[in-house]
């Protein structure tokens, strides 16, 4: 099967600034993808673009195997749902059932009865009109609309701002069931990166405009690592790893590591008095993409 | 091509978004339609009272606003277009569609209501176009007109909106002052169109060029919008631009008002009569050799009797009218000073407005 997205060389600009600088990506079918990156790193230009709603400067971006510009069957392919009250680019006359009816007039494979059953499960009142709507209740139309679409390709931006952490829950479970129900390619941005991380299969992170990484959560979790314990012992144990973070209380340190650590190499860390842990994956991505002043991250 | 689910959800959306505009115009429409209708069925009667009932210009003006925000909100829905994958295409061939609508139901509705005010009134009868506003039959070439008319007028607004949405305020601004500029220069030629008609097909054939000149600028400028949000802010570009529309648009309004004002090939002149002795009229004009005189007459008379009398430059009268007339008629020139008379007899009680181009 062709891959959902093959991105080639793009980059986008937007009068002399740089949102993406020369990206390049791939990604199969049926897989949940967290796109990561800081406040301005491109992920929202970048959820846009295969959307087909900004148009590159240069590069390409193919969508099964086609391009997506004025593209009606690859475009009915996608569902790209944005945080709404920070994108002006919804009808303010509407009510939510406008929203709904509206969103399953467009989508081709519409689920009304799972609509129904989200309807249900966040408590929505359709007849609420937009300017009555919370952050969390938009964020819930929102959810509604990109779960029924029952799109092949689903891009989640930053999809539930001011739910409270036990609806978001909520979504994450019925995204999973939904998923193994329904498998679909999901791209999935959020910065509540250890919350969301279970639900990843594979992790892009942009950070300024450009692809640091993009890699299957397991192997993540292979190559990131704490290893804490006597400064010194640290310093010529470890002199050959990929150091991203050095964190120093007193005599000990803790160095953070973006390599990988084979048993031999574990057995004589431990063996030394360091105790190994792993990253989490939010903080590898702060270490990753941390503007520290002097520090050269090597990977 | 389009299919039937996308033009009906892009519908649907436009009608979502533009339902109160539509009901609150709606409204204002039929309580005057009502009110209209009911004084000339039900009072049957005086031509003051009509003509206190009928807000026919403020409604033509109510209307005219409704052409130009129809296609305004119809833009501010492109973003959420964009979000759920409609392509820019589809997005003008919708709007158009719903534009296209909108001055259906916009040139039946005004058709209407000029049709009541022609029936019900019997003071001095408007005139557009060469058509005088005495019954319903006269409605047939106004609504073709209008139909043409208000899709341009939707297109070129459409247009503006698009501008707006892709460039931002004073790129926006600026095109709005260009698109006004011509119409302005041409004041005269409307202005003699309004009067006395002219070739119905040759100008609605035009409007058409127009609407399809638009259309095709505002499918270009489409085609490189995107979901973002454009900036109002001032740039040096489209300063520029904004101010060099704004000295065009002034040059324009100054040369089209210069060229109505010395017109000497149209002639305007009206009165009224409430006096108890013989009032006359008389004036004159000079004709070139080989010219017409096109002549909208149109009198009123409440009591009495009044009698317009045109002369050669020889003394021969060529056109006598007299009673409440509403004519145009074309009358040949020879070279020379021409003179008209309106003569009002004893207690006559009277208006009479007197139009004539040159040409």
């Amino acid at each position: 099967m062709k891959n959902a997205i093959d991105v080639n060389n793009l980059t986008k600009e937007y009068r002399n600034i740089i949102a993406l600088e020369n990206i390049t990506i791939s990604c199969t079918h049926s897989k949940i993808y967290g796109l990561l990156g800081r406040n301005g790193a491109g992920k929202t230009t970048l959820m846009h673009l295969l959307a087909g709603q900004l148009l590159p400067t240069e590069g390409s971006i193919n969508i099964y195997g086609e391009n997506v510009y004025e593209n009606k069957e690859t475009l009915n392919k996608i569902c790209y749902v944005g945080p709404f009250s920070n994108i002006n680019n919804y009808v303010k006359t509407f009510r939510v059932r406008d929203f709904l009816k509206t969103a399953s007039l467009f989508y081709p494979d519409w689920d009304q009865d799972f609509a129904d059953r989200l309807i249900r499960l966040f408590s929505l009142d359709i007849k609420k009109h937009y300017r009555n709507l919370s952050a969390g209740m938009l964020s819930m139309v929102a959810i509604v609309i990109s779960l029924a679409s029952r799109a092949p390709l689903t891009l989640l931006d930053e999809p539930y701002t001011g739910l409270d952490a036990a609806a978001r829950q909520e979504f994450y479970d019925i995204l999973a069931e939904d998923y193994s129900n329904h498998p679909r390619t999901i791209i999935f941005s959020t910065h509540l990166i250890d919350e969301a991380s279970k639900l990843f299969e594979d992790v892009i992170l942009l950070h300024q405009g450009r692809i640091l990484l993009q890699e299957p959560i397991e192997t993540l979790e292979e190559s990131s690592f704490m290893v804490s314990g006597d400064e010194e012992k640290l310093k010529s144990m470890l002199s050959n790893k990929k150091v991203i973070n050095i964190e120093y209380m007193g005599r000990r340190a803790t160095y953070s590591l973006f390599d990988t650590l084979s048993e031999p190499e574990k057995t004589v860390l431990t063996q030394a008095d360091l105790e190994i842990r792993s990253l989490t994956l939010q903080q590898l991505f702060v270490y990753l993409t941390a503007n520290k002043e002097g520090y050269d991250v090597k990977f | 091509m389009l299919n039937s689910n996308i033009l009906k959800a892009h519908l649907g959306v436009y009608w979502r978004t533009q339902k109160i505009l539509i009901l609150i115009f709606a409204t204002v429409l039929t309580v005057n339609l009502g009110l209209q209708t009911f004084i000339i069925t039900i009072i049957n009667g005086s031509p003051q009272i009509i003509n206190m009932a009928s807000i026919l210009p403020t409604l033509i003006g109510v209307l005219v606003g409704m052409l130009i925000a129809i296609p305004i909100i119809e833009v501010t829905a492109i973003p959420y277009l964009l979000t759920l994958g409609s392509r820019r295409k589809d997005i003008l061939f919708t709007a158009t569609a719903n534009n296209g609508l909108y001055t259906i139901f916009i040139t039946a509705f005004l058709s209407l209501l000029i049709g009541i005010y022609a029936t019900g009134s019997e003071s001095l009868s408007a005139i557009y176009m060469g058509t005088f506003l005495t019954d319903w039959n006269s409605i047939l070439r106004i609504s073709i007109f209008n139909l043409f008319l208000f899709f341009m007028v939707t297109n070129i607004f459409f247009f503006v909106g698009v501008s707006f949405q892709r460039w931002g305020l004073m790129w926006g601004l600026g095109l709005i002052l260009l698109t006004l500029s011509l119409p302005v220069l041409l004041l005269n030629d409307f202005y003699q169109f309004y009067i006395w008609g002219g070739s119905y097909v040759l100008v609605c054939l035009k409007m058409i060029i127009v609407s399809i000149f638009f259309l095709a600028l505002s499918k270009f400028i489409l085609s490189k919008i995107e979901i973002r949000s454009y900036r109002p802010r001032i740039t040096f570009p489209s300063f520029v631009f904004f101010i060099g529309m704004l000295i065009l648009l002034i040059s324009s309004s100054y040369l089209g008002t210069e060229r109505l004002s010395s017109n000497t090939n149209t002639i305007y002149d009206s009165g009224r009569s409430s006096h108890s002795e013989q009032v006359v009229n008389e004036n004159g004009f000079y004709s070139k050799a080989n010219q017409k005189l096109h002549l909208s007459w149109r009198s009123q008379m409440q009591k009495g009797n009044l009698t317009l009398t045109v002369e050669s430059p020889s003394g021969e009268v060529v056109y006598t009218a007299s009673g409440s007339t509403n004519e145009l008629v074309t009358i040949p020139l020879t070279e020379g000073e021409w003179s008209y008379s309106v003569t009002f007899d004893n207690n006559s009680e009277g208006r009479y407005s007197f139009r004539g181009l040159l040409k």
